[in-house]
């Protein structure tokens, strides 16, 4: 005999789930069992398959007037992000990028690779003629304050700044050479 | 004036290469391809047939502005831009929509409302008529976070995971504000006396 319970928010849930077939079949099962038994889960689930019937079909209207837009308004609407993918800069750019990216990448490497004790015999060179007559210790203090980048982790820092602007270079010109292989596809 | 690209010949993810190539022409096709579902979701949205419009158009500009950063595909991407436009609208407006779209057509061009496939009777297209009239000023009176999800879920027919991308909420609000939605809207079309009525002839008419 069927019973008529009130259906909680808990039920319209799972409800509303299987109507979405997002239950469990376990769960799918169990529910289909109570609604045997229960009239009031019968009717709120047809009620909800109703409602939702309703909405999908509901029509779909044309805008009142075309969306399209006057070309002239599309130009002053680009950004920089246009800027960086429209010709002149949008061809040099990669290629730039890549090279600058290397010389960051070289000039930075050369410094972090340098021994300590070069750059401060060439810090002691270049030093003025009244700092040779002092004594070796203020040399290598003036010195020691000429190099401060030799073997620094600024410089190892630079190296590998370096290196993730290339890579990131590469990769965006990588997805640009693949978005055009696969759009001429 | 370039050619215009026919809809077979191109897909989404070339028409946005040409795009980016500076063909606007090839934009326009998308907005062509776009503009009614661009302009449902709106609609819905917002309740009001201008606004929805100007909305949609609004989204495509600000896609052509950043298309591109676009990656992935086009069209999940546009809807975003799309439903964030109506949330901002909605936001600094402070309102909701006082009149149901449907009531408010009079433009010729298009029918007034696409009634029930004529197989379902007149009296069956009426009342489905009737029913959508009532769903559209229902949807009025749900808030704004669970019409959204409402609409993209059962006008749009987007999945859970399309909506949670689309409005950056996980899937159990998905769910949540889906279920909270779909009750009241059930409650509003009670109250309206429609659902009893449409079952009945359901019933009726399967026996």
């Amino acid at each position: 005999m069927k019973t008529k319970n009130a259906v909680t928010i808990q039920d319209i849930e799972q409800l509303s789930a299987l109507l979405d077939g997002d239950l469990s079949p376990a769960n799918a099962a169990a529910m289909r069992q109570r609604m045997l038994a229960d009239e009031a889960l019968q009717d709120t689930f047809s009620e909800l398959a109703l409602t939702q019937d309703a909405m999908r079909t509901m029509p779909t209207l044309k805008p009142p007037r075309s969306l399209r837009i006057d070309p002239q308004r599309l130009h002053q609407a680009r950004g920089w992000r246009w800027w960086l993918i429209s010709p002149p800069a949008g061809q040099l750019f990669p290629t730039l990028g890549v090279a600058m990216s290397l010389c960051f990448c070289l000039l930075f490497g050369a410094v972090a690779m340098q021994p300590v004790e070069t750059h401060l015999l060439k810090g002691a060179a270049v030093t003025s003629p009244s700092t040779q007559a002092a004594s070796a210790d203020s040399v290598l203090l003036i010195a020691s304050d000429t190099t401060p980048l030799a073997g620094s982790p600024w410089a190892w820092l630079g190296v590998v700044a370096g290196a993730g602007v290339l890579g990131g270079t590469a990769r965006w010109s990588w997805q640009i050479r693949g978005r055009k292989r696969t759009s001429k596809r | 004036m370039p050619a215009k690209h026919t809809m077979v010949q191109y897909e989404n993810q070339q028409l946005v290469q040409l795009v980016l190539d500076g063909d606007t022409q090839a934009f326009n096709d998308l907005v062509e391809r776009h503009q009614s579902r661009a302009y449902n979701l709106c609609l819905r949205m917002l309740g009001d047939a201008d606004a929805a419009a100007d909305v949609a158009q609004d989204a495509f500009i600000s896609a052509y502005k950043h298309l591109p950063s676009l990656r992935g595909e086009f069209r999940p991407w546009l809807m975003r831009i799309v439903a964030n436009g109506c949330r901002d609208v909605l936001r600094s407006k402070k309102r909701r929509p006082s009149v149901s779209l449907d009531l408010e057509r009079d433009d010729d061009d298009t029918p007034a409302m696409q009634i029930a496939d004529t197989s379902d009777g007149p009296e069956a297209a009426l009342m489905k008529s009737e029913l959508q009239k009532t769903i559209a000023g229902a949807l009025a009176e749900i808030p704004d976070d669970q019409r959204e999800v409402i609409i993209l879920s059962d006008i749009q027919g987007l999945s859970y995971q399309e909506i949670a991308d689309m409005t950056g909420i996980n899937i159990g609000t998905v769910k949540s504000r889906l279920n909270r939605a779909r009750s009241r809207l059930r409650e509003l079309l009670m109250a309206a006396e429609l659902l009893p009525r449409v079952r009945r002839h359901t019933v009726e008419s399967n026996t």
